[in-house]
């Protein structure tokens, strides 16, 4: 097994994860709470990736990031280097790939909480940001967590993307799934055989947890009493 | 001059519903009930005074802090309002104690907190109960819990969206008495929106009676009940008998009013005929058994019972006098009486009992 790929692989999908809970919490609580009149239009966005072919995806953020672009400009003014095949590179186009699944449980799981809590915590004088923080966020720990599982696990296995604006470099953008896509054409099937295997069971694994916590029986606590 | 609480607030609702509505309260510590069927908008008067919604055009006002004012683009935020709300079906956060629900986001120090804390923990009797989750009570201990939650903070209005209904009968009629109890202690004034009678009877010290968005009468609860201004109220408040009829004769203070084949006597108040409503509480009629030709009453009628409904420890009886006539009595003069459908019975109401408006 190339624990290199696997490495890097849990790494990206980690950094992944945690960016999307920071940005994807708050655009979460802005769509669900402030009454938009176009919500369903960023909705529609939000899921855009789930639709677009990754090809589509990894074509315009490669655009978007390159020399060129006025992103890649101020970005290489920062850093001095530049972000197509990259790993951070990578990062970005990975964040935009996941984005839905992660927000999308998190809008869910927001909308789910019962208004009346949220107006009980107001009339007591708490803050909007103290009833996100103590009532909304903690009764909706179950489609967090689900959004942050799913957005690893989808990170794990994306192929597309990171072939279109990451390349293949060993080390630096070479994946689990680029990894099994070059050994195969290889013929080196033992090898892409582990690994697939390695994946398989990770993946089935985050699934299985993703799926205990959300039974009705076993969230942390009952909504409804 | 004491101060008032002043809502005067115009909301369009969903669907035609709309609220219209012109309320002054005293702010000292009396209770006033806003009654009325569901859907009346008793609720949103709540909501509007706590800062959950907005009127469309209105102004709130308590004492001299103006809490919503569309005119001059005032809205002071429900966190800034001195208001404790009580939800209908009280709004624990399910994943806090009892403790921490109780003292959740209380802006005082640490030992204030627990010293007022545990004043209310023995004035509520909820010793023991401190670290269990609210899903685990009982309605009435959840009750408790919410009232605990909500005067920790020694609000200047409380407010209690219809806080019973949503408990069983025998809990609820122990609730009612002793929600007042500990309440009245805190002298707070307070609003009670119910669309129970007697819960309002029980609650109110004033009443405000609501229709289709509007205060349609208010004043002391008995007034309201037993004189109420027009048949629409009569309808709201409980009058279950509201009968059309002509009027035939006036003296000696009396009126006479014609209704099908009966005759009724009412007292004077200067209603215009002809036609009027006639109103009658159910629970102001007197039945007994059989033909009872002569009595100090001066409306007899003698008819069948063809309903027959128990409401809790009371019954309601429809007689069939040539017209329907409603009649509330105990279960105990139910079974005294030993009345069953098709049963005669003489119904006897007292002149003074008996309200009249013009109907046209």
């Amino acid at each position: 097994m190339n624990w290199e790929a696997i490495i890097l692989t849990a790494n990206l999908a980690s950094i992944v994860s945690a960016i999307l809970f920071l940005i994807g919490i708050p655009l979460a609580y802005w769509i669900s709470f402030s009454k938009l009149r176009f919500r369903f239009l960023v909705e529609a966005v939000v899921a855009l990736p789930l639709v677009l072919p990754p090809t589509v995806l990894g074509y315009y953020v490669l655009v978007a990031i390159s020399p060129n672009s006025f992103l890649g400009r101020v970005y290489t003014g920062l850093f001095g280097t530049t972000l197509p095949f990259s790993f951070q590179g990578l990062v970005i186009a990975s964040v935009l790939y996941s984005f839905p699944f992660a927000v999308q449980p998190f809008i869910t799981s927001f909308d789910s909480v019962d208004k009346r809590f949220i107006e009980a915590s107001w009339t007591l004088g708490a803050s909007k940001l103290k009833t996100f923080l103590t009532i909304i966020l903690p009764l909706s720990v179950p489609g967090v967590v689900t959004g942050l599982v799913l957005s690893f696990a989808h990170t794990l296995g994306e192929f597309g993307v990171v072939l279109m604006v990451g390349g293949n470099i060993p080390g630096v953008t070479r994946t689990v799934s680029i990894d099994i896509y070059d050994k195969v054409q290889a013929l080196n099937y033992q090898e892409a055989g582990q690994t697939s295997l390695f994946l398989l069971i990770v993946s089935f694994t985050v699934l299985s947890v993703v799926y205990l916590i959300n039974r009705k029986d076993l969230t942390l606590w009952h909504q409804k009493y | 001059m004491a101060p008032e609480i002043l809502i005067n607030i115009k909301k369009r609702l969903s669907g035609d519903k709309k609220i219209s509505t012109m309320l002054i309260i005293p702010a000292d510590s009396s209770w006033t009930v806003i009654f009325g069927s569901s859907g009346a908008g008793k609720s949103t008067i709540l909501r509007t005074l706590a800062g959950l919604d907005r009127s469309d055009k209105g102004l709130i006002k308590f004492g001299g802090e103006t809490w919503e004012d569309t005119e001059n683009e005032i809205f002071i935020p429900p966190q800034e309002r001195p208001v404790g709300l009580l939800f209908q079906d009280f709004a624990l956060f399910p994943h806090m104690t009892v403790e921490n629900n109780i003292i959740y986001n209380l802006p005082v120090p640490k030992e204030e907190k627990l010293k007022r804390f545990r004043e209310l923990v023995s004035l509520f009797n909820l010793q023991g109960l401190e670290k269990r989750k609210p899903c685990s009570l009982s309605g009435g201990e959840k009750q408790k819990v919410a009232i605990a939650r909500t005067v920790i903070r020694m609000p200047k209005l409380l407010l209690l969206d219809e806080p019973l209904s949503s408990l069983d009968l025998p809990t609820r009629e122990i609730l009612q008495r002793e929600l007042k109890k500990i309440l009245k202690k805190l002298q707070i004034p307070t609003i009670f929106v119910t669309h129970d009678r007697t819960e309002a009877i029980i609650m109110g010290d004033r009443i405000a009676v609501m229709s289709d968005g509007k205060v349609v009468q208010m004043g002391e609860v008995n007034e309201v009940f037993t004189k109420p201004d027009d048949p629409s109220v009569a309808a709201i408040v409980g009058m279950e008998n509201v009968l059309i009829g002509d009027i035939v004769d006036r003296s000696e203070g009396l009126i006479d009013i014609k209704i099908g084949k009966s005759r009724f006597v009412a007292l004077d108040t200067g209603v215009m005929g002809p036609k009027v409503a006639v109103c009658v509480r159910a629970e102001e009629i007197i039945l007994e058994k059989g033909y009872v030709p002569e009595s100090s009453a001066r409306n007899r009628f003698f008819g069948r019972i063809i309903d027959i409904s128990l409401q809790g420890v009371t019954v309601k009886l429809t007689l069939d006098c040539g017209f329907p006539l409603v009649v509330l009595i105990t279960k105990r003069s139910f079974i005294d009486l030993s009345i069953q459908k098709g049963s005669k019975l003489s119904a006897s109401i007292k002149a003074q009992a008996i309200h009249v408006f013009q109907h046209d």
